[in-house]
């Protein structure tokens, strides 16, 4: 009995030193004053940050900066969970949505506008309209947004050169005649443009702010009816009458779960896409090199008398509410946003910037040339008059058991009338919007 | 037909059949392989083992470094650096607390067992945001020594390994500690000559599970290590995966297959008594 009490000592003693030797370690004090910062992306984003935030360590040789980056697999389980605990970093890179999702219950972050910061953050490089989408709900802004986006349109020339049509379309009767020509001369296997679920939705309430010119939500309340939403449906439907884009039986039948991963689209039998303008690469490097494929950015399509579609904000920089060096962390942020050295560092690894000063100098320096993000996102600015609504990729609708996901499926696969597909939507809408309130 | 030809015949159609289903099981692991390979368009076009147009790009991007801070190396080093202690802390608190309830009679020991197999039903994703809340206190995220990861199995957190030792401890006959007692031994000594030995093999089976899931744990990791160079494969895996711009998915392979190399060493050494262990845990569980 002796020895097992020794060995359960032994035991509980070989545990709390080793948690006393971690404490030691842990806080890494060096005498430094420490900044965190969060973000996620791929591998060029982390060393272009990285080297980023060397130059500005360069300048505050008393402060180190821990920098904590990921995969976007995860990041938001990871984010998700220091929120609930108030753990968040100094330095946040956060998806637009998540001001919605997290931030309005948890006041997680600081007023950008706060005297503590000590007015080191420049806002007046952003433009009022973007800064206005991140208030939090007592219209404090909250964060900074460093890039927008919106879809657009792609296409593989190659292709539509092979079908005999030189121009990308760029009306709707363009694209429908493109359908039918694709078909007669290529065959039934090769359209035009490829459409998932959620494209598909964008796309048509791209179609109906164009014919009807009016926001999809404002003020929390839906501003089209069923019965115009259904004309948006007939009009997905008219495009796969058409042949301009495949049935969603034959999308899913393909076996990938995104286009880039699709043989048919690598192939160039789908010569199209309407897609964010910040992943048109991910697109563009699938594409089998053998065929040698044209990938350009198209222009808008007209379908009706207005522009329709939306920009959203793709990614903003927080500074949380706990940091110790709120002036720091605020210089900091505009260091990598507005400051010579530190934008030119971090390029367009975070899409083509929102802010004035960063895009003039990385305009000086000759990187926006020719760079095909850059043109896509200057597409984008110019033809989509209107802005996300938050509520717009709610889990509930954008999920893969959303209402955009299941009213598409049942529209293609005909399990349902067009009207029922419209009234399904609503319904999902108003019971987001019922609680977002 | 002469009785060898006969069996001759049957073990062709044996073998055959057991080749062609074997082959089909092992065909995933073969095509990982082949497509370490391959460059993107290709992985996606088609099924096959060979590559048309070999590369090893995979293999060379896979060999760099993240941010300047971690490689497949150092990434698959921190994995043993927790993996190895968490199975042993495993092994020993889980023998000792399943001994405890398997033989011992006190107090309460009723409820202790009913609580301790009530958390076996708790799903991790409810424990998620208090754990990390107990564990930010306690100072353990983001240690270099991973103690979030790493405590808890020193107290026998992991209750499904205690409960399979209980139920391996049932089977074994009560006799043979009364007998050690009579020779003399104490309890400890009872612990380690007899009972250790006789449920070597239920011991070999937690360990290989909990290495299995230790390497591949993604969400203990990704919450309670935050410094890149800290990581061990299981995020590094993920880490060079841009889901905006893409990436080059034969590094992406090239990197699972080498981290998954120790693993794979480590089950083949060890087969013969985990197969031992799951067959026997089967019959008396």
């Amino acid at each position: 009995m002796r020895n097992f009490k020794k060995v359960v000592a032994m035991t509980l003693i070989a545990a709390s030193t080793a948690s006393l030797a971690a404490c030691g370690s842990g806080s890494k004090d060096n005498g430094k004053k420490k900044i965190t910062l969060a973000w996620w992306g791929g591998d060029s984003r982390h060393t272009a940050t990285k080297a980023a935030v060397e130059k500005w360590k360069a300048t505050h040789t008393d402060f180190e900066v821990d920098l904590q980056y990921n995969s976007w697999d995860g990041y938001e389980d990871k984010m998700s969970t220091k929120f609930a605990s108030k753990t968040q970093a100094d330095i946040n890179q956060i998806n637009w949505g998540w001001l919605n999702a997290y931030n309005k219950q948890a006041n997680l972050f600081m007023d950008l506008n706060d005297s503590k910061l000590g007015g080191k953050l420049d806002l007046t490089q952003f433009d009022e309209k973007y800064l206005n989408q991140c208030k939090d709900s007592n219209g404090k802004v909250v964060a900074v947004p460093v890039s927008i986006t919106g879809r657009i349109f792609y296409w593989n020339m190659t292709t539509f050169k092979a079908a005999g049509i030189e121009k990308a379309p760029t009306t709707y009767d363009e694209l429908k005649a493109a359908g039918q020509k694709f078909k007669e001369k290529l065959g039934d296997d090769y359209y035009p443009l490829a459409l998932n679920e959620l494209d598909r939705t964008i796309l048509m309430v791209n179609y109906l702010e164009s014919k009807y010119n009016k926001e999809w939500v404002t003020d929390n309340k839906l501003n089209y009816n069923e019965s115009e939403i259904k004309e948006g449906y007939a009009f997905i439907e008219d495009l796969e009458n058409n042949h301009v884009i495949p049935t969603l039986k034959k999308l899913i039948g393909d076996g990938a779960d995104s286009l880039d991963k699709n043989s048919n689209w690598i192939d160039g039998k789908y010569a199209g896409i309407f897609e964010w303008d910040s992943s048109a690469v991910k697109f563009q490097k699938a594409l089998n090199k053998d065929k040698k494929p044209e990938f350009v950015v198209g222009d808008e399509i007209k379908f009706g008398d207005n522009k329709g579609g939306y920009t959203k904000i793709s990614l903003a920089f927080a500074i949380s509410q706990n940091t110790k060096f709120p002036a720091e962390c605020a210089d900091l942020v505009n260091f990598l946003l507005n400051e010579e050295d530190g934008v030119k560092e971090m390029g367009l690894e975070r899409g083509t910037p929102l802010s004035k000063k960063a895009l003039s100098t990385l305009d000086a320096a000759g990187k926006l040339k020719g760079d095909m993000v850059t043109e896509a996102n200057a597409k984008v600015i110019a033809n989509s008059p209107f802005q996300m609504d938050p509520t717009f990729e709610d889990q509930k609708l954008k999920g893969s058991t959303g209402a955009y996901y299941t009213t598409m499926q049942n529209a293609s696969y005909k399990s349902k009338s067009l009207d029922d597909a419209a009234k399904d939507l609503v319904t999902a809408i108003n019971e987001v919007l019922g609680s977002n309130k | 037909m002469s009785l060898q030809a006969r069996k001759r015949i049957s073990n062709f159609f044996k073998y055959f059949v057991l080749i062609l289903v074997g082959f089909f099981m092992v065909y995933p692991l073969l095509w990982m392989f082949g497509a370490t390979f391959k460059d993107n368009s290709e992985i996606f076009n088609g099924v096959g083992l060979i590559a048309k147009h070999p590369t090893v790009d995979g293999y060379k991007a896979a060999m760099n470094s993240v941010g300047g801070d971690i490689n497949i190396w150092s990434s698959l080093l921190n994995t043993y650096k927790f993996v190895i202690p968490k199975v042993v802390f495993t092994i020993f608190s889980a023998t000792i607390t399943a001994f405890g309830f398997a033989r011992f009679k006190f107090k309460g020991r009723n409820l202790l067992f009913s609580v301790l197999m009530a958390t076996l039903f708790i799903p991790q994703v409810v424990l998620n945001i208090p754990q990390f809340v107990l564990f930010n206190k306690l100072g353990w995220v983001d240690s270099p020594f991973y103690l979030a990861i790493m405590i808890p199995s020193l107290f026998a957190c992991d209750t499904y390994f205690v409960y399979m030792l209980i139920q391996f401890l049932r089977g074994v006959p009560v006799e043979l500690e009364e007998a050690a007692k009579i020779d003399g031994c104490n309890i400890v000594q009872t612990l380690y000559k007899v009972i250790i030995p006789m449920i070597k093999p239920a011991i070999v089976s937690c360990a290989l599970f909990q290495f299995m899931w230790s390497n591949n744990d993604f969400m203990g990791p990704l919450l309670y290590v935050q410094t890149p160079s800290y990581y061990p494969a299981s995020l590094f895996v993920k880490i060079s995966m841009d889901a905006d711009t893409g990436f080059e998915w034969n590094r992406v392979l090239a990197v699972s297959l080498i981290s998954i190399i120790p693993s794979l060493v480590i089950f083949f050494l060890a087969q013969d008594s985990f197969v031992d262990g799951i067959a026997a845990g089967g019959v008396k569980g």
